[in-house]
């Protein structure tokens, strides 16, 4: 039977919702305005610097329709998922395969190799020398320029290694007693033990794919394989520079344009959040081994 | 036993796959790193003499080479939000008919990143091989020994050389007496001017103001006078913004020139007394933001102006809530631009008016200079390729036979002349085209009116020619920088920290954070901080230049 709550649990519990409800609301509202923000004509939000409720009588597409006339758009959102997706993949995959040996203390060579990776964050080559890398490896002009460098996040595998190393040997060593092999403990046993440092481990890869930009520009010269970051930066760019646009060329609502924008490319992220909250919760392993 | 073997094989892949990831790569940065500046200074004596002695032989009577010629031209889209052009150019495909160049286009979409994408090429040396660099920019990539010497190969380029004035403003692009940058004369007419609301002068009973004094009092009255007559304190007699890069004051040029205390950033100096004084120090800079202290203490300054950015600036005035400012006439009186004001003010009349006189007579809207901001560099590797020649036959077609064509496009289709006029259309796909004709255009009259002969009416009542604005900012007084351009800019070193402490003080001192009698204090900092050292090197030069004796 459950014991009914004091005055003061409840009073507590009260009042850590309200907390939460006000970080809520902290986070949500500047969400909100500026959904609101993309909506409201330029001269509704000149004259009132925009407001939290605009009536849906005023709203205004334009932003939107703006951006996405533009034949580019389209384009550009696939490759911008092509790299996300492929890339992410790649990502887990190659940090997966160097954390997890790392995770071993009886590998010989994981100090001078965990030194190796700590090293990289702490000094790193610059942008130059990893241009020169990308050029000399041929990869300019290709999405894998986007997808290689970087393909393992040192911190990333940190996280993962720490987070293997967590899982108690016991889990591997009654696998292996039944019979399987390092790679089916791997895919098997680790991996499905690991969703959660999968997704937070992806999540942080994704959204560093999905927002590349400098890279974009620095190693594809060939405008049609530019990412949506890209091709929206370049959209907006045009507004901010506007004496030097022909006169007759239509000027976009500048702040509508922006936060549609900004609507735009942070949506789909926005989106897989929720699908990989229920991994973040670590709590799979509780219970499953008593030492 | 099994363990180890697949542990073993899994590192093996891993470590290859950290190789190709570049947080590995610090051996081979060490090795490519000193393969550029070494290759190209080593043979940056011999490329002058190749082109030379093998240029002509290699193009028939039309100009046209015998054998297929490449290069890679490096450049910034004119209109940012369109697509750059495709394989299917039509100005690339003229290049290759009429020359038998291969134009090998990378085309940057983003304007604010094209400065760092170039020096990273430039530091793997990987310049493209012709393209336009900032000031700041050439004199880094100078000393390096990227950049090539235009001199043997001005000779294929008659007609750009004449018109582009370069004899004139070689000076500017030399290096210890190589040109390395071509220096051009600007394509743009003067865009800046002071604009007022004249529909509140005419409510408030005000007369346009002259003097600092009278625009500071036009300004209080359009702060306190509610001149909307909405019935709400929510108008400023003057608006103003910072700098995001660098948190420089904006949109203040025309009160710094009541003082004769405006400069350009790139080269803040003024000849005076046969001396070069550097204006960010002067007793009239001082005077100049004592009194923009005073407008912000008496709250004449839009209120956001410390927080603001320039577009923020922008859609103040547009929003109908400043009375006076400072801005490129075209941003304020070209039609797409002033369409917004024109909609949200329905009674709303701006007129440009001239800037104000200060106390010793000075006036000037803003420094100007009559150089092209960018100059055209060619790399030393392209010369060295012996793409010399081409590169020059290609600027030279630019302005000569292709020069219409890349500046408006197909004749009959995207542009028709009618008398003296040429009337564009404006269609997206027509703009595309025209990518590339920042390169192109010269400044002549007939493109000006190309682009600024435009009269429109509004529905609030207004009916703006652009083109008489044009030509009276032409006459409005102004400060000529263009000789002060042979001047070295900032140490490369040094420039950030002068920049932020001149910023920051300005700041300090116009906002009352920090009072004037610490003026000293901050001229001494200035001066610690590389000034007294870049003075030096700019007096030797102008002295070299003859801008002093």
């Amino acid at each position: 039977m459950m014991r009914s709550m004091g005055f003061g649990e409840k009073a507590f519990d009260v009042g850590v919702w309200i907390i939460l409800a006000l970080v809520t609301l902290a986070v949500i509202l500047p969400l909100w305005y500026l959904i609101m923000i993309s909506l409201t004509p330029f001269e509704i939000w000149t004259r009132t610097g925009g407001s939290l409720f605009v009536p849906p009588a005023q709203w205004t597409f334009e932003g939107y329709k703006q951006l996405l006339s533009s034949a580019r758009l389209p384009r550009a959102f696939g490759i911008s998922v092509f790299i996300t997706t492929v890339g992410t993949a790649l990502n887990l995959i190659a940090t997966t395969l160097l954390a997890y040996p790392l995770s071993k203390k009886e590998f010989k060579l994981r100090q001078p190799l965990l030194l190796a990776v700590l090293f990289t964050t702490l000094f790193s080559g610059g942008l130059v020398p990893t241009y020169l890398v990308v050029r000399q490896l041929n990869l300019t002009n290709t999405y894998w320029s986007l997808m290689l460098p970087n393909l393992i996040s040192a911190f990333n595998l940190l996280v993962m290694k720490a987070f293997f190393q967590n899982l108690p040997d016991e889990i591997e060593e009654a696998a292996r007693i039944d019979g399987a092999s390092d790679w089916q403990v791997l895919w098997q046993i680790v991996l499905p033990l690991s969703k959660p440092i999968l997704a937070t481990v992806g999540l942080f890869y994704a959204v560093a794919h999905w927002n590349s930009f400098f890279d974009a520009i620095l190693y594809i010269s060939n405008t049609e394989m530019h990412p949506l970051q890209v091709v929206l930066r370049s959209i907006l760019s045009a507004g901010n520079i506007n004496e030097y646009v022909n006169p007759d060329a239509a000027i976009m609502p500048q702040e509508t344009l922006r936060m549609a924008a900004v609507v735009l490319t942070t949506l789909p992220l926005l989106f897989v959040y929720p699908l990989l909250q229920k991994h973040f919760t670590a709590g799979t392993l509780l219970g499953s081994v008593k030492e | 036993m099994r363990t180890r073997t697949v542990l073993t094989r899994l590192t093996v892949l891993t470590v290859f796959l950290l190789v190709l990831a570049a947080c590995g790569g610090g051996g081979q940065a060490g090795t490519s790193a000193p393969a550029a500046p070494a290759g190209g200074q080593a043979a940056a004596p011999a490329s002058g003499q190749a082109a030379g002695s093998t240029a002509s032989s290699n193009v028939d009577a039309n100009g046209k080479f015998k054998t297929p010629q490449t290069i890679e031209v490096m450049a910034t889209v004119r209109s940012s939000e369109l697509a750059p052009p495709g394989a299917d150019w039509i100005v690339a495909k003229a290049v290759k008919d009429q020359l038998n160049i291969d134009l090998k286009m990378t085309w940057v979409t983003q304007s604010n990143e094209y400065d760092r994408l170039l020096q990273t090429r430039a530091a793997a040396n990987d310049l493209p091989d012709v393209f336009l660099a900032s000031p700041t920019v050439v004199s880094n990539l100078a000393p390096q020994g990227l950049l090539a010497d235009w001199t043997p190969y001005l000779k294929f380029m008659p007609t750009f050389v004449t018109e582009r004035e370069v004899e004139k403003l070689k000076p500017i692009g030399t290096f210890d007496g190589k040109l390395l940058a071509l220096v051009t004369k600007t394509p743009d007419p003067y865009k800046q001017s002071v604009m007022i609301r004249k529909d509140w002068l005419d409510k408030l009973g005000l007369q346009v103001p002259k003097t600092l004094d009278e625009y500071l009092a036009v300004m209080k009255a359009f702060t306190e006078k509610d001149p909307d007559g909405n019935g709400q304190k929510d108008t400023f007699g003057w608006s103003a913004a910072v700098d995001t890069a660098t948190g420089r004051l904006l949109r203040f040029n025309p009160i710094f020139g009541a003082f004769g205390a405006e400069f350009d950033t790139n080269y803040p100096w003024r000849v005076d007394n046969n001396k070069l004084v550097y204006v960010p120090t002067s007793n009239e800079r001082r005077d100049a933001l004592q009194f923009i202290a005073q407008m912000n203490a008496a709250g004449v300054i839009d209120a956001d102006w410390k927080a603001q950015k320039d577009e923020d600036f922008r859609n103040k005035w547009k929003a109908g809530k400043i009375g006076i400012w400072f801005e490129d006439w075209c941003a304020g009186f070209c039609s797409g631009n002033h369409d917004p004001f024109a909609k949200a003010n329905p009674t709303g009349r701006t007129i440009d008016i001239d800037p104000p006189v200060g106390p010793g007579g000075k006036s000037a809207v803003s420094f100007w200079t009559r150089l092209n901001a960018a100059r055209f560099g060619m790399s030393q590797k392209a010369a060295q390729a012996g793409k010399g020649e081409a590169i020059a036959r290609f600027m030279e077609w630019l302005n000569g036979p292709g020069n219409t064509l890349t500046t408006f496009g197909e004749e009959g289709k995207m542009w028709k002349r009618e008398g003296d006029k040429i009337t564009v259309d404006q269609a997206n796909d027509y703009r595309i085209v025209r990518a590339l004709s920042a390169w192109s255009v010269k400044g002549s009259e007939e493109e000006l009116r190309s682009r600024y002969d435009q009269t429109t009416s509004y529905p609030n009542g207004e009916n703006i020619a652009v083109w008489d604005i044009l030509q009276r900012a032409q006459k409005i007084a102004k400060v000529d920088t263009t000789d002060l351009a042979v001047l070295p800019p900032a140490p490369s070193a040094q420039a950030a920290d002068i920049t932020r402490l001149q910023a920051e003080g300005e700041f300090q001192f116009v906002t009352g954070q920090r009072p004037f009698s610490q003026w000293d204090a901050y001229v001494q900092s200035l001066k610690a901080a590389g000034v007294d050292a870049w003075q030096q090197a700019a007096e030797a030069k102008a002295k070299e230049a003859g801008l002093i004796k």
